[in-house]
């Protein structure tokens, strides 16, 4: 919980950090330090003591030392100014002869996250990426990463990319994978770090000496590698099988995506594949911990839905320990449910049974659920669980009862023999039944077969003397349809309680949905009776066909997917999430009329971006007063910030956009200030050319420019490519040498 | 790659809170939580999403251990990571509680700085970091002891060995101490019926050195021990006449195992810290008895008196040992108002917990090869024909120490030191925990 530490604590704190006494005494000191840690972690403000701890940070006491630049990193972005100070003891630490001192210094500057700093981070970095230890190497390539984000054009550099494509060769482990990683976001753009066969061969020889997390990411970059032989195919494979040994769940299943992947193209390897990864995954789920079969269980439904066979054996490892969290039980109920076939029916729905008198009632429900579910899918075990449904009705718990009534409402649909069995219990669970949709489910059964049963009539009766007491809208809608379709079958019982809820519905219920159904059906009995009757009774023999949202089969798995987040989720509601998450990045986007390239996160967002190029064709005409009355019009815009080069001339950058295809309409002479240009392009993309204008702004004195550009472009997604993409071209072609 | 890493109190404080990468939000401890107790009961699972930002958690003695992240990673990674962190927080503080945490967290936020690195796991074997380490841990009292359930439960409570691996050289005066526990879970459902349609070991040797210097250690297990499975790379002819038999394990990366097929003997080279040096499953068919039975007597014949339940519970161990702090629990109908019991012997007590539906029966020493009986009277307000069906199942939960139920047994462990300039303390202990133990009724 945030709390905010008074002006007196700072105060305190800083009357202490230059206590002369407190400063000679390092453990005092130390104390002090860990305070203000202490009480940031816990959400206070204690940036005002920024300039003192920037003066301790200059010591040769290592723990004091990392505790200010814990302090330093995270107060930084909000100190811009003052963190400039603290530059100067981290310049000096990168020189010092320690080379954990020049490691922590070069992190900690990477990590800072201010833009104007990069000048003095430049020098550390690149001399870091050559330093002797491998520690400060690993820190090295890990500060390219993180500066990525604040200086593109420093790390996005040709000599930069190729000096880490060679580090991929370095005697490190950890400074290789951290290569990669580094190089997979920097490349992102152009799909990422490159793995051919020479880098992938040398990655598999080492395979061995990379530590458990290098394996899981070693592993994730080789699948951009597919070899072109089967002969290669099964060596990668022999070297690769000891990683599914491994006694980390992440190295196992890189593996065995990578497997998969190899043998993508021989469905009879794969099907081996896939059996020997049977019991590393069943392994993972009774004796990982809960988090981790949670995860495990998640990924055998995916695997469930294109080999639905393949745990068949072992069905009973999915059957719930009382011991398990909620969450872990209810993911076996839905494996088991969707593993069961006519052999192993059965014992699934026995032990489904069994969890009906859980304590907790969302097992319970969950249970019962899964039994109707069975039911639906394998027709010959109907019989059976119907059986099993009606033995757990007989519990007269609520919350049974009702879970029970909605299994059943779907199976009489389906399997109409069941009905006799289903409608003597009805009458019983009337005074159990409370909630509203199992009570609607319950009038509806009712309305449908309650015909047969003798008091049929009367039990509808009661309820419609107590419909003014109904807070439920769907319990009176089928109210209404139940006391109709009985009306039909029982004229004589009916008329009467009919015409009594038909005047309630109208005259006094306050819900529109209820009134417009009650004068419906009045005016249609009052119309013609034969016309109701076909209108509210319907076809007597309906198709039936009852989908389940997560049903097998309706989901495409694919096998990128294996080893990620998807199959948590499900591929339909990740898809669903990651359009909810575009649609938000393009409207910030476009509100904020700025391209956030700074933007770190979201690179799953963003690949379909990419796919769409745009180019830039060669000048149509465009009249200065056509430019105008564009400008006015267009309400699509974008700012770019770029940094100016004193060095050249406006012109000089004038044409180098010609050669871009941007093209000159008007500039400001040479030594204005501030110095203007408009320029205009014309921009193909999936065939459909849009005009981009653009106005340049330099600022000499701050060294920094400013590109207003306004895109003829109707729709969203057009725009959002076009935006990033054109602000790409433009970068690129400004930063270019 | 992850973005944020946090540790937060049972009571949602943060204890820590570390950003790698800058694209998350500083709220996120608090968007995590709000999702947490929304979803209570057990109900919230370990991975969930909101607003485009993933959240990763495990608990551990009560505390979150919380990453986000806003890429789409391996889950499987990330939750190995996580569970790394919290061990090495526990090698590093000696016991994983808040108030270690809360003592020790500039040596926490050091741990959280060289293991990740912008998101990216770097390295994580505890005597590597070590070299980085500068702070020393604050030691936490004696007695706060962490509670028994969960992960914890695979460490023999004792003190012992819950010291940081830190303080060891300069405090304890460089004793040498290595603690191997062969630890085992049983995973048991016994049908009404009493047929057994589970029963499962989940078993690990599992090592924490203290020793200085890296000698290498020679472990001998069981020779009798079989192990059959097809995916193991060594098979020996199967066959039940052997006495300890598991069916399939997987080793540490430090262990050597060209003397595995014929002498059963391991050659470990061990990090320092804690680490399992083998985890292996059986099922099936194990090969000593369950350590309990249990007979049942439900008598609800006369619905005007009370329902009455007799359970008769057998230790099946040799009469050498005994089992401790056993809780038979068994779930009783929701309108149970109050239970009698009576016990056949002392050092036992009956605990009626209203509001979970719950008669706890704990035993503190159950010796091997005796049998215990009580007898409840439950008071049940209305009876229904379901009623019975609500009693049950009964699951025990329970600790045998210096007993296996794969009956592997470690012969001994010899440490090779090229300067033989010291005789380490050795400790090997035995234990078998109740994982889930169910009978129904």
């Amino acid at each position: 919980m945030p709390f905010f530490a008074g002006n007196d604590t700072i105060k305190e704190l800083r009357t202490a950090l230059s206590d002369p006494a407190v400063q000679a005494d390092k453990n005092r000191y130390r104390q002090v330090l860990r305070r203000v840690v202490s009480l940031m972690t816990d959400g206070a403000d204690m940036s005002p003591l920024f300039p003192d701890i920037i003066k301790a940070s200059a010591t040769p006491d290592l723990v004091q030392k990392k505790l200010t630049y814990l302090y330093i990193c995270n107060y930084a972005a909000t100190q811009q100014d003052l963190a400039l100070l603290a530059v100067n003891t981290l310049q000096k630490d990168c020189l010092e002869p320690n080379p954990m001192v020049r490691g922590l210094a070069l992190r900690t500057m990477c990590s800072l996250r201010i833009p104007s700093l990069v000048e003095y981070i430049q020098m550390p970095l690149k001399r870091g990426l050559q330093d002797s230890s491998a520690y400060v190497r690993r820190n090295a390539v890990n500060g390219c990463a993180k500066m990525l984000h604040i200086a593109p054009e420093l790390i996005q550099d040709a000599s930069m990319i190729d000096q880490l494509y060679g580090m991929i060769r370095d005697k490190d482990p950890i400074v290789v994978v951290n290569c990669l990683q580094a190089l997979e976001e920097i490349l992102q753009a152009e799909g990422g770090v490159v793995v051919n066969k020479n880098i992938a061969h040398y990655l598999l020889n080492r395979v061995q000496d990379f530590s458990e997390w290098g394996q899981c990411q070693v592993l994730h970059f080789l699948l951009k590698y597919k070899p072109a032989e089967e002969e290669e195919t099964f060596d990668i494979m022999n070297i690769v099988d000891v990683c599914l040994k491994h006694s980390n769940s992440g190295v196992i299943m890189a593996a065995l995506k990578y497997f998969l992947f190899l043998t993508e193209d021989m469905p009879q390897i794969q099907e081996q594949v896939y059996n020997r990864a049977k019991s590393p995954l069943l392994n993972i789920i009774t004796s990982g911990g809960p988090e981790l079969s949670y995860v495990a269980l998640c990924h055998i439904q995916y695997i469930l839905t294109t080999s639905p066979g393949l745990f068949n054996k072992d069905f009973k490892k999915f059957f719930c320990r009382y011991n398990d969290p909620l969450y872990v039980k209810t993911k076996k109920l839905h494996v088991l449910t969707e593993m069961a076939t006519d052999g192993t029916e059965s014992d699934i729905v026995e032990e489904l049974s069994m969890y009906c008198t859980d304590v907790s009632t969302d097992l319970a429900t969950a249970s019962i659920q899964a039994i109707g579910k069975i039911a639906r899918r394998l027709p010959t075990s109907a019989s059976h669980c119907v059986g099993t449904l009606l033995k757990i009705h007989g519990l007269q718990q609520e919350h049974i009862t009702s879970a029970v009534l909605m299994a059943l409402k779907d199976l009489v649909l389906l399997y109409p023999d069941i009905i006799p069995k289903v409608t003597p219990l009805l009458p019983n669970c009337v005074d159990l039944v409370q909630e509203g949709p199992a009570k609607a489910t319950l009038v509806w059964l009712l309305g449908q077969y309650g015909h047969t049963l003798p008091n049929g009539p009367y039990i509808l009766e009661d309820m419609i003397e107590n419909v003014a007491s109904e807070i439920s809208i769907q319990v009176k809608l089928e109210l209404l349809t139940a006391t109709a379709k009985m009306f039909f079958s029982r004229p004589a019982e009916c008329q009467d309680m009919l015409g009594r809820l038909l005047e309630y519905c109208i005259d006094e219920d306050t819900n529109m949905a209820v009134r417009d159904r009650a004068l419906m059906y009045y005016r249609l009995l009052h119309t013609d009776v034969q016309q109701a009757r076909r209108v509210i009774l319907g076809a007597a023999n309906r198709p039936v066909q009852i989908q389940d949202s997560d049903a097998p089969g309706q989901e495409i798995i694919d096998l990128q997917d294996l080893n990620t987040l998807v199959p948590i989720y499900g591929r339909r509601s990740w898809d669903v999430m990651v359009e909810e998450q575009r649609r938000k990045e393009q409207q910030t986007k476009l509100t904020n009329g700025t391209s956030n390239e700074t933007d770190m996160g979201a690179e799953g967002g963003e690949e379909d971006d990419l796919e769409e190029t745009i180019s830039l064709l060669s000048p149509s005409n465009l009249t200065p007063q056509e430019f105008e009355t564009k400008w006015e019009e267009l309400d699509c815009v974008t700012t770019v910030h770029l940094d100016y080069d004193p060095t050249h001339s406006p012109n000089g950058l004038l044409q180098k956009l010609e050669g871009a295809h941007i093209f000159t309409m008007a500039s400001s002479p040479e030594d204005a200030a501030p110095w203007k240009a408009f320029l205009f392009a014309v921009a193909e993309m999936k065939d459909q050319t849009h005009l981009v204008l653009v106005e340049l702004c330099v600022d000499r004195t701050a060294a920094t420019m400013q590109a207003t550009c306004k895109f003829d472009a109707d729709q969203m997604e057009a725009a959002v490519p076009l935006i990033s993409q054109f602000g790409r071209i433009l970068r690129g072609t400004i930063t270019s040498p | 790659m992850i973005s944020q890493f946090v540790i937060l109190s049972q009571h949602g404080d943060i204890l820590l809170f570390k950003d790698y990468r800058g694209d998350v939000g500083k709220d996120s401890p608090e968007l995590f939580l709000q999702k947490i107790r929304g979803l209570s009961g057990g109900l919230a699972p370990p991975t969930f999403h909101h607003d485009g930002i993933h959240y990763l958690h495990v608990k551990h003695n009560s505390l979150y251990f919380m990453a986000t992240t806003r890429s789409n990673v391996s889950p499987f990674m990330v939750i190995e990571l996580i569970n790394r962190v919290a061990s090495l927080c526990k090698d590093y503080c000696g016991v994983l509680s808040e108030e270690a945490i809360r003592l020790n967290f500039p040596l926490v936020y050091e741990i959280l700085d060289e293991v990740i690195d912008f998101g990216y796991p770097q390295g994580t074997s505890t005597d590597m970091l070590k070299a980085y380490m500068e702070n020393s841990p604050v030691l936490v009292r004696e007695g706060t002891t962490p509670g028994l359930f969960g992960a914890e439960r695979r460490m023999v409570p004792s003190t012992a060995a819950n010291k940081s691996i830190m303080g060891t050289a300069i405090n304890q005066g460089r004793k040498n101490e290595i603690f191997v526990d062969v630890l085992e879970r049983l995973t048991v459902l016994i049908s009404t019926s009493g047929s057994v349609l589970r029963a499962d070991i989940d078993g690990t040797i599992q090592m924490k050195s203290f020793l200085v210097g890296v000698p290498d250690i020679s472990m001998s297990l069981s020779d009798n021990l079989t192990v059959n499975h097809e995916q193991c790379f060594f098979l020996l002819p199967t066959g039940y006449n052997s006495h300890a038999h598991i069916d399939e394990c997987s080793f540490h990366e430090s262990v050597d195992l060209s003397e595995f097929g014929q002498s059963r003997v391991l050659t470990i080279h061990p990090p320092q810290g804690e680490f399992p040096v083998m985890k292996y499953q059986a099922s099936g068919d194990l090969p000593s008895l369950l350590p309990f039975r249990l007979f049942p007597t439900v008598n609800d014949q006369d619905s005007t008196r009370d329902m009455e339940l007799v359970l008769k519970v057998f230790c099946d161990v040799p009469s050498t040992s005994h089992a401790v702090n056993v809780m038979v629990r068994v779930p009783v109908p929701k309108s149970t108002t109050s239970v009698s019991h009576q016990l056949s012997g002392p050092g036992q007590n009956v605990e009626f917990k209203a509001q979970e539906h719950v008669v706890a029966w704990n035993i503190k020493k159950f010796p091997g090869a005796t049998e215990l009986t009580a007898r409840f009277k439950l008071a049940v307000a209305n009876r229904t024909p379901s009623t019975r069906l609500e009693l049950g199942p009964v699951s025990l939960k329970f600790e045998l120490p210096m007993y296996i139920c794969s009956r592997l047994q470690i012969r001994f462990l010899r440490l090779f030191d090229h300067e033989q300039s010291y005789v380490p303390y050795r400790w090997v202990r035995y234990v078998t925990h109740s994982d889930s133990y169910v009978i129904r009724i």
